[in-house]
Order: C-alpha cells, then sequence, then structure tokens
C-alpha cells in the first residue's frame, strides 16, 4: 500500500510542471535563464527523452538527493528543505501533542456526563472550533497576546515564545475535531455490555472508564488522528504564513508567488512523503492500541 | 425509501417524515437552517442589502471604526465592511456549492462503477484515487492552483478536485455495500438491466450519506477557499471574498482590528450553520439513534 503511493505521489509532482503550459526546461531554469543554463538543465532532467525515460531520470535524480535549484535563492533545493523541514515538523509534532491531550480530555469528560451542562458547553465549543478559519485563529490570537497584552512575539522564529502562538493556532485547528470524536466514539463503547458487566462487578468508574472503554475508544480517534494529521499540515501552511514562520509551508506559498518550479516540486514531494509515512505509523500505532490487529 | 405511506394509518410513518421530525427537534440543526437561510438571502439580494456600493473606495474615510453610517466599519479603502462581507457571501457559497458540486458528481462517476463492477475496473478507479490520497487535501489544492495560476474559479475548481477522493470512497463503499443486500439481488434476479438497479435501487439508497457529507464538506470547501483567499491564492483584489479580506486586514491589526475580525466571523458562522445541519441530518437519518 505504501509503496504504490509513493510511487503515485512521485508520478503527480513530476507531472506537476509538464501539465503546465510551456517549456519545462524554461520554466526550470526561470523566464529570464541563459539559453545555455536552459539547454544544461535540459540534459540533467532529460527533458528532450520520452516521458517515461524522463520518469526514470527524475526518481534517479530524487534518490541521490537531487530536487534542482531554487530560482529564487540558487541554492539547492533540498539544502532550502533541509533548513525548513525540522521547523514544520516541531511545529505540527508539537500542536499535535497539544491537540491530543486536550482533545481526548475534553472528549473523555463531556462523554462520561453526556448531556449535561458541561458537556454541551464543549460540545457546541467544539463545533465552533471545527467551524472556525485556521487563519482567523491565527490572528485572534495574534491580537490578543502579541498586540494587545504584549505577552508573546507576533512574527518570527528563533526562540520557544515565538512557537507558543502558531502552535496554540494549530492546535486549535485540530483539538476540537479529536475531542468530537473521542466523545462519540466513548459514547458508543460506553453503551456496550461489557462496561455494564465491569460496572455490575462493582469495578469504580474510574476504573471502567479508563481501563476498560478509553482502550476501546480509541481506535476509531486513531483514524481521525491519522486523518487530521493530514489537515494540520495543510493548516501548518497557513499558520506559518500567517506568523512568518520559517517552515515548509511559508517557503511553498513564496515559491508559487514567484513561480519558483523547483522548490514547488520539491516541497509538495517532500510533504507528501511525509503524509504517507505519517500514515504508516498510525497504522503501526493501531496495532499496539488494538491487539486483534496483527500485519503479516 | 420508496416505501409508500399506508393509506389513511397514522400510526405508520414514512421514512422520509421521521426524519423530518427527528431533524426538526434537533435545535442547533434548527439553528444552522436559520443562519444559513440569512447567508442565503444575503448572497442573493446582496445588490438589495448591502448599504453601500461594495467596490466604492473613499479614502478620507479609511480604516473608521464601526459606527452609525457603518456598522461595522470602513475598510483600509474606505469601502463599507458590511456590504463587503454581504457581497462576499455570494462569493463563498459559490465557491462552496460548486466545488462540492463539482466533486459529488465526478465521485460518484468514479465510485459507482468500482463499487459495482468490482475487479479490474475497482483497481483502474481506486488506483487513481489513492493516488491523490497521498496528498492532504489542502496541499493538493494548493497544487492544482500552483498550476493554474492563482483567480477565483481556479480556486473553485482547485478545491473541488481536492475534494473528489472523499466522494469516490464513500460512494464506493456505498456501492459495494448496496449491490450484495436481497433487494438489489432480486432485482436482479427478475432480470432488472444494471442501468435500473443502479439509478432505481442502488443511488436512491446512497443518497443519505452523500447529502449527509456533502452538507459538511460545502463547510470545509468554503474554510479550504477561504484558506487559498487569505493566501492570495484564490480572488484577486477588489472581489470581496472573505479570506482576501482577512488576509488585508492583517496590516492593520494594530490600528484596525475589525477589518479582520468580521469578515472571519462571516466564514465561521457560515461554515458553523453548515456543520450544525450536517450534524443534524446525520442524526436524524442514523436509525439507531431516537
Amino acid at each position: 500500500m505504501t509503496i504504490p503511493t509513493v510511487f503515485g505521489a512521485s508520478l503527480i509532482v513530476f507531472l506537476l510542471i509538464r501539465v503546465i503550459p510551456g517549456d519545462p526546461a524554461v520554466l526550470l531554469a526561470g523566464e529570464d535563464a541563459e539559453p545555455l543554463v536552459v539547454e544544461s538543465l535540459r540534459k540533467e532532467w532529460g527533458l528532450a527523452e520520452p516521458l517515461t525515460t524522463q520518469y526514470l531520470v527524475f526518481v534517479r535524480n530524487i534518490l541521490q538527493g537531487n530536487l534542482g535549484v531554487s530560482l529564487s535563492s540558487n541554492y539547492p533545493v533540498s539544502h532550502e528543505i533541509s533548513l525548513r523541514l525540522p521547523s514544520t515538523m516541531l511545529l505540527t509534532l508539537l500542536a499535535m501533542m497539544i491537540a491530543t491531550v486536550a482533545g481526548l480530555s475534553i472528549g473523555i469528560f463531556s462523554s462520561t456526563r453526556p448531556y449535561s451542562l458541561a458537556d454541551n458547553f464543549t460540545t457546541t465549543l467544539s463545533l465552533v472550533g471545527v467551524s472556525a478559519p485556521v487563519f482567523w485563529t491565527a490572528l485572534a490570537l495574534m491580537y490578543l497576546f502579541a498586540v494587545k497584552l504584549g505577552w508573546l512575539p507576533a512574527i518570527g522564529s528563533g526562540s520557544l515564545r515565538h512557537l507558543v502562538l502558531p502552535s496554540l493556532t494549530l492546535a486549535a485547528f485540530a483539538t476540537p475535531e479529536i475531542a468530537r470524536q473521542t466523545r462519540s466514539s466513548m459514547l458508543e463503547v460506553l453503551r456496550q455490555e461489557y462496561i455494564r458487566t465491569a460496572r455490575s462487578k462493582g469495578l469504580r468508574e474510574i476504573a471502567v472508564v479508563y481501563r476498560h472503554a478509553v482502550r476501546n475508544a480509541l481506535i476509531p480517534v486513531i483514524t481521525v488522528i491519522g486523518f487530521i494529521l493530514g489537515r494540520m499540515l495543510g493548516g501548518s501552511i497557513v499558520t506559518e504564513t500567517v506568523f512568518s514562520y520559517p517552515g515548509m509551508g511559508k517557503l511553498l506559498v513564496d515559491a508559487i508567488f514567484m513561480r519558483d518550479y523547483p522548490v514547488i516540486q520539491g516541497t509538495i514531494l517532500v510533504y507528501s512523503l511525509l503524509f504517507v509515512f505519517v500514515n504508516v505509523l498510525v497504522d503501526a500505532m493501531y496495532a499496539y492500541v488494538d491487539p486483534r490487529i496483527q500485519y503479516k | 425509501m420508496t416505501r409508500r405511506r399506508g393509506s389513511g394509518s397514522s400510526e405508520r410513518k414514512s421514512q422520509r417524515s421521521i426524519v423530518y421530525l427527528k431533524f426538526r427537534r434537533n435545535r442547533p440543526a434548527v439553528a444552522g437552517c436559520v443562519m444559513l437561510g440569512a447567508t442565503l438571502v444575503c448572497a442573493i439580494l446582496a445588490d438589495y442589502v448591502a448599504p453601500y456600493d461594495p467596490l466604492k473606495a473613499d479614502l478620507g474615510n479609511n480604516l473608521a471604526p464601526p459606527s452609525s453610517t457603518h456598522i461595522l466599519g470602513t475598510d483600509e479603502m474606505g469601502r463599507d465592511l458590511l456590504s463587503r462581507i454581504i457581497h462576499g457571501a455570494r462569493i463563498s457559497l459559490q465557491l462552496g456549492l460548486i466545488s462540492v458540486g463539482t466533486a459529488l458528481v465526478i465521485g460518484i462517476l468514479i465510485g459507482a462503477p468500482a463499487g459495482y463492477y468490482g475487479g479490474l475496473a475497482d483497481h483502474m478507479l481506486m488506483g487513481i484515487v489513492n493516488i491523490m490520497m497521498a496528498f492532504p487535501t489542502f496541499l493538493l489544492a494548493i497544487m492544482i492552483v500552483a498550476i493554474l495560476g492563482p483567480s477565483l474559479s481556479n480556486c473553485m475548481v482547485a478545491v473541488g478536485i481536492a475534494l473528489i477522493p472523499l466522494y469516490a470512497r464513500l460512494s464506493r463503499a456505498m456501492f459495494l455495500y448496496l449491490r450484495e443486500l436481497d433487494f438489489v439481488q432480486a432485482a436482479r434476479m427478475i432480470g432488472a438491466s444494471d442501468v435500473r438497479i443502479v439509478f432505481r435501487h442502488i443511488l436512491p439508497n446512497s443518497l443519505a450519506p452523500l447529502i449527509v457529507q456533502s452538507t459538511l464538506n460545502i463547510a470545509t470547501a468554503i474554510l479550504s477557499a477561504a484558506s487559498l483567499g487569505f493566501l492570495g491564492l484564490g480572488a484577486e483584489p477588489p472581489i470581496p471574498e472573505w479570506g482576501a479580506m482577512v488576509s488585508r486586514g492583517r496590516l492593520y491589526l494594530v490600528t484596525a482590528p475589525h477589518i479582520s475580525l468580521y469578515p472571519g466571523l462571516a466564514i465561521m458562522i457560515t461554515a458553523l450553520s453548515l456543520n450544525m445541519i450536517g450534524d443534524g441530518l446525520r442524526d436524524a437519518l442514523d436509525p439507531r439513534m431516537t
């Protein structure tokens, strides 16, 4: 499953500059490049060859870590990405951790007292959270904590303090969905017979919830977390742009404006590899949480 | 779905009226309908509802805070913010409806034969879909905009294409499941053609989950399109697109935060109303929920 997907992703990225009207060699070299540069790129990427050969050359170059040269900075794209990738991963992982802890807690909390005032409040808040555009949350947090209170820097990077607002924004984007899924799958599990058995044999409610219910309720939540990580990668592109946070998302958006196709191509490829890798991790997590699942 | 109401008996309610009653009892869902209705009215009657011309600049009166003449204040070019938001409703709803509609039709065209025929057709069609699934939805949309170039219509196309895999998978699953059910087998046994089975028996029964999904997806589509607009990859100025409006206000966050605040609220309220309706529909259509 993973290998065909990676193959497919590379194929789409390969086709990216070939479906844009115009000469791919010129797109890769830039509009006003010297003819000599264009020709050397044409040779390097085999652009005069048939498409199948072009694809093989493309894959070979990628495997050698050659993603081309950025038009705007003249650095190799792989170098640009290696500078930005850790920032994006740090931001996304931190936000994911906050969101998972917060989402699970809120979801378990409200599922154990369904239709109470507290449950109605958190459920409504989650729905509002799911509906809030991520850039707006970002600006609201920026306005509150940077402009009004002056506690945190509004933009930039370099210190832990710079990481607070972007990661909170991204966490606020993911928490409601995790909370919603946790709540509904907990409610489902708490209706089951074996929960009634656990209660009737006199287990304390805490043990019933945490030892018996949560573990089974987690399985659908993990599916959602995998799905949400994909959305967070998208959300991180917007978040990085708002906070001028030097991650891959900002790199990609800037590259689109400058028509820097080598960078666009490279970042999209790395994003999709990251996404596929995350899904593999999520599958592994299933096996850990649900011992019934065995991988051959 | 096609069961008729027993004539004269009030005991047996049709499926449809049960769903309707359950939906009516769901307060958030009804509230969502009211909110969405108001947004729709704004979108359709924008020219009459809006107090000012959304494109008319008044540089002498820019960045004005909310007041009695300009209820939500003016933007950086002195344009009335409320009028721009009202006109923006038209753009956002169009974006949401057209992109989701396109994705729905193409998704069913891919998913239905894959689920109904299985085998090679399934492998080929879902192979394409799985490749698209290698990209997070929003990244796929960004990539398409990068290819087509930023504009309002390209943004619509991008968000629409990015949603296709979802519908293809959902309709494939529905067709795969319904194909094996007794009533479909019975139809096949009495010699119904594939066309009849698909359009008369399977499609009507897969509509419910598709409708629920679509309502929620319109919210997602509006949010994605607004994000593209915010990044500058959507509508070109001076089109009053909500995401782009929030983005313009970014520069005036210190002096005039209302420029970003209100268009953002408009996006949120629209998405919220669609999510409330979608949740309500899902619960109403779920036979396990009473």
